[in-house]
């Protein structure tokens, strides 16, 4: 029987893989136009290092960016638990 | 000496005369001055407010005026509270320059009119952004029962303060584990209560979506004491629930009868090495939990808190990133700023996400009034690691440290971490969660965990 850690979930933050390896997004023509529109002014290094941290997050987002929800499931102001 | 000593049983001594409240705040200031050199918990040391407080309360009690409960009982809170006339740090470098605070916290405001005693600032990662507390600019905080090792965070100083005994208690704030994971690391008790539950007014924010106030100490008892004290509404923070007081301590030593206790299963016990498991397994029968349940898709809810905490953190602090981005915590720095970056498409659906988790936990309460998980996925880290293996599984340290916590926080349950001892020297803690509001189911169980012997929080000892 399989461990479970031989089905790895996708989910876990590692600096080695995204969840979906055909995804190339341009994350660098992104971030460029994005730090533009908000003023900042990243050097070389910096750009770099945010385009790791975009990628590490875009694959995050992807656990639950295409999940189906109801169009009833709102966010709410303030969450009330 | 009569210090350190819990908090209800400082309490006691300055209610019985024997010890004075100068004279626990004197102790508690000589052992923070001594043993912290080592440990570093404490950024401020307050201790002319401390003395003046102390004195205030050996002055009433000289008039025989009734104590309140807190009286003469010293404690600390983590650097994003507000102290007048202090300069709120949120960990950050950035922060140095600010005008000092014209106000306490809405919460120390509470403490003090409790009667308790602040003796100073505590220890953060930057902005709360982290599970370590390993501080560039202010330092890593040591934890006490091993100080190679990190004592967790964000709310790391609020952790080791209590640990090492420097303060019968803390102030802390949990967004996606920062009481959990330090309290775990550390060895002590601590409450993140239901989001809304305590006002965060006059605290710097870091995730306004997802921040929480709560207190750490060395005994249940003590925790419900302090979290009766700090409970009520106030208009001052948006989110702070119009809820009466709803007290704790009379009721948390009734035991579990009549309470449907199970085990969180699948992904936190995927991400659970064998303490953390070993731990759950000893308070699952400590509790007569009769089940392992399944809380659905917790790996996307905890990516869902992740993408919220970056995009809120990152707009709050794009204007400072654009002026002094150098000045930034190197460890979050580039986080904070693609985190201002995000798609709103992104955060909106992990918003909406978060109602349909939270359904999924409302199913789960129907046939259960306690579930337990383990707080982290394992003991104490090393300071400076980068990497831990779980299960057979190498992760970043960092980042990591929170994946147990975060779907909890991310729905705003009620939580008490409370500290086993399956590995030697060095503790791990199991979360018990209720539904929201019931604070008081989390700790009647930490209260049973407790007297069954299984959780204790001793004094760790410290170079004086």
């Amino acid at each position: 029987m399989a461990r479970w850690w031989q089905n790895k979930p996708a989910c876990m933050f590692t600096t080695e893989r995204t969840l979906n390896p055909d995804t190339k997004f341009d994350w660098s023509s992104y971030i460029d136009t994005m730090a533009a529109l908000h003023g900042l002014t990243l050097d070389a290094e910096r750009h770099a290092a945010v385009v790791r941290q975009m990628t590490q997050i875009e694959t995050l987002a992807q656990r639950f960016v295409d999940f189906p929800l109801e169009a009833e499931v709102e966010p709410a102001p303030v969450f009330r638990p | 000496m009569t210090f350190p000593a819990t908090a209800h049983e400082c309490a006691s001594l300055v209610r019985s005369g024997e010890a004075s409240a100068l004279e626990i705040t004197e102790a508690a200031l000589a052992r923070t001055m001594a043993g912290d050199r080592e440990i570093n918990s404490f950024t401020t040391i307050t201790a002319e407010r401390a003395r003046s407080e102390a004195r205030a309360v050996d002055a009433s009690r000289s008039r025989g005026d009734a104590l309140p409960p807190l009286a003469g009982v010293p404690y600390a809170v983590k650097n994003l509270f507000a102290i007048k006339g202090e300069t709120t740090l949120a960990g950050a470098k950035i922060r140095l320059g600010d005008t000092p605070a014209n106000g306490d916290a809405a919460l120390i405001r509470r403490l003090h009119a409790a009667g308790a005693v602040l003796t100073g600032a505590l220890n953060m990662d930057a902005y709360a952004y982290g599970f370590t507390t390993e501080n560039t600019h202010f330092g890593v905080t040591r934890n006490p029962r091993d100080p190679t090792r990190v004592a967790g965070g964000s709310s790391g100083g609020s952790a080791a303060a209590v640990a090492a005994g420097f303060a019968s208690f803390s102030l802390a704030s949990d967004t996606n584990g920062s009481i959990r994971v330090p309290s775990s690391f550390c060895g002590v008790f601590g409450l993140k209560p239901t989001f809304g539950r305590l006002t965060r007014s006059g605290t710097f924010p870091f995730v306004p979506s997802l921040d929480h106030l709560g207190p750490i100490a060395r005994s249940v008892i003590d925790l419900a004491m302090i979290y009766d004290v700090l409970q009520g509404p106030d208009a001052d923070d948006p989110a702070c629930a119009a809820r009466p007081l709803e007290p704790t301590l009379a009721g948390i030593s009734q035991g579990m009868d009549g309470l449907r206790v199970a085990v969180l299963g699948d992904y936190f016990h995927q991400w659970a090495d064998e303490n953390a498991c070993a731990a759950v397994a000893q308070a699952a029968v400590a509790l007569d939990a009769t089940e392992m349940v399944d809380l659905p898709e917790s790996d996307r809810a905890r990516a869902a808190a992740f993408v919220i905490t970056a995009a809120e953190s990152g707009a709050f602090y794009l204007d400072e990133l654009r002026d002094y981005a150098e000045d930034f915590e190197p460890l979050s720095r580039d986080r904070l700023i693609a985190g201002a970056l995000l798609p709103s498409t992104w955060y909106l659906k992990a918003q909406r996400f978060r109602r349909w988790y939270q359904e999924q936990a409302g199913k789960l309460f129907e046939r259960f009034d306690l579930l337990i998980a383990p707080a982290t996925p394992c003991t104490a880290t090393q300071i400076g690691a980068e990497r831990m293996e779980i299960n057979g599984v190498v992760l970043p340290v960092r980042p990591n440290l929170g994946l147990l916590t975060q779907p909890i926080s991310f729905i705003g349950l009620p939580v008490v971490a409370a500290p086993l001892w399956v590995s030697g020297q060095l503790p791990i803690s199991v979360q018990l969660i209720a539904p929201p509001w019931r604070e008081d189911i989390c700790l009647r169980a930490a209260r049973a965990l407790e007297q069954s012997g299984l959780a204790y929080s001793p004094v760790a000892e410290v170079p004086a």
